[in-house]
């Protein structure tokens, strides 16, 4: 069965900035060629591939360091601290191999490296029932992932992460497809540290300042859609492991800025308890967003949208 | 009736995004995106959806794809839009 979601665009993904060009050349050339690779053979190219971003994080390729992540998450043990970051290394290249899959449109493969999917019927509810529901994912575990989960349970739902957010415009027209979608009582998933467009106040999180995308805090608003956080889970084999937890609580009785400003905190909160739970999910560039986020004890109160 | 409906806009722009109009001029020509007030896509929207609470019209989903929509341009959709709505 085909996918009810459209591929994602090349040029939306791309290796850090902060890399060595050649680094980044040697990494373009590798996405080339896993596209083809993946295609014939998606499970051994993800194990196979998880290893080599170990072994470029061993030759000094490619971070994090244990330091850096013991930095962010300072309650690890320096062991784990060193099996988080190889974890995090090896994550960085599967997820190359994850969106290598779906960009070539081999979604069948990326599903059969599913190992287990709980917590589906929040999303069969939400379609069966037609009400609105927001999942929400952040660039942890294998995000690309829920797209494969999508296809193998032959849910329709409308993954913003698929439709060109690039500009302001393509931002407005993708909310206002989110939007009608909801109304609708299509489900809508969506990224809540996607990059661009405009942020909720800062939250806090791992001991960080840090803000969200404001988008999908002011369509559950509006809509009275529950936001349920979903997360693909990296398993050492290299298969995946799909949860949709249960949804964050919606605060009750208060304006419209106090409800997003809510809701934004217990988003945090619960991505806080996540990562502190499994550390080695989080994306690089997460990890170091994180780090250079103010810390929470910052003078001054949180600041506002 | 279109100056009736403009100083609703205007009051509902006054309401999503008082920081950018809190001492403009919002003629109608000015514009809504980045040039103008500068509105992000969020406030866009809510915009758009407080003139359909407000006004009883279908939620302007054509108008989110004008990247050089004004206040005039905005107004002239609303009036529109309540005209096709009237009785005979």
């Amino acid at each position: 069965m085909p996918s009810t979601n459209p591929l994602l665009r090349v040029d939306d993904d791309r290796w850090f900035e902060a890399d060595p060009r050649w680094w980044r050349a040697v990494c373009g050339s590798f996405d080339r060629v896993v596209r083809g690779v993946a295609a014939i053979d998606g499970p051994r190219t993800i194990r196979v591939s998880g290893l080599l971003g170990q072994l470029a994080r061993r030759a000094g390729l490619q971070g994090p360091s244990a330091a850096e992540v013991r930095r962010l998450f300072p309650f690890l043990t320096p062991p784990r601290a060193s099996a988080a970051a190889r974890e995090i290394a090896a994550l960085r290249v599967r997820n190359r191999v994850v969106l290598a899959l779906v960009l070539g449109g081999h979604i069948d493969r990326l599903a059969a490296g599913i190992r287990s999917v709980s917590g589906i019927e929040f999303l069969h509810d939400a379609v069966r029932s037609r009400r609105p529901a927001l999942f929400v994912e952040w660039h942890i575990g294998a995000v690309f992932g829920i797209t494969a989960t999508l296809h193998r349970e032959g849910l329709d739902a409308l993954v913003l992460r698929n439709l060109p957010v690039q500009t302001a415009a393509e931002r407005t027209r993708a909310l206002g497809e989110a939007l009608d979608s909801l109304r609708r009582g299509r489900p809508v998933v969506t990224l809540l540290d996607a990059p661009g467009g405009s942020s909720t106040g800062e939250v806090v999180c791992l001991d960080r300042r840090i803000v969200f995308r404001r988008g999908p805090f002011m369509l559950a608003r509006v809509t009275g859609a529950p936001m349920y956080p979903v997360t693909s889970r990296w398993e050492r084999d290299g298969r995946r492991t799909v949860l949709f937890h249960p949804p964050l609580e919606a605060p009750a009785g208060v304006s419209a800025a106090a409800f997003e400003e809510a809701l934004a905190a217990r988003a945090a909160a619960w991505l806080d308890g996540y990562l502190r739970d499994a550390p080695e999910q989080i994306w690089p560039f997460t990890l170091y967003n994180f780090l250079a986020a103010p810390p929470a004890a910052a003078q001054g109160p949180l600041a506002r949208r | 009736m279109s100056d009736e409906i403009g100083a609703i806009v205007r009051a509902l722009l006054h309401e999503v995004a008082s920081a950018a109009c809190t001492g403009r001029e919002l003629h109608d020509t000015v514009r809504l995106d980045g040039p103008g007030l500068g509105l992000d896509s969020v406030a866009r929207v809510e915009l758009l959806l407080a003139c359909e609470e407000r006004f009883g019209i279908p939620f302007p989903a054509a108008l989110l794809d004008e990247a050089d929509l004004t206040i005039g341009r905005l107004v002239e959709h609303i009036q529109t839009a309540l005209a096709g709505r009237a009785p005979g």
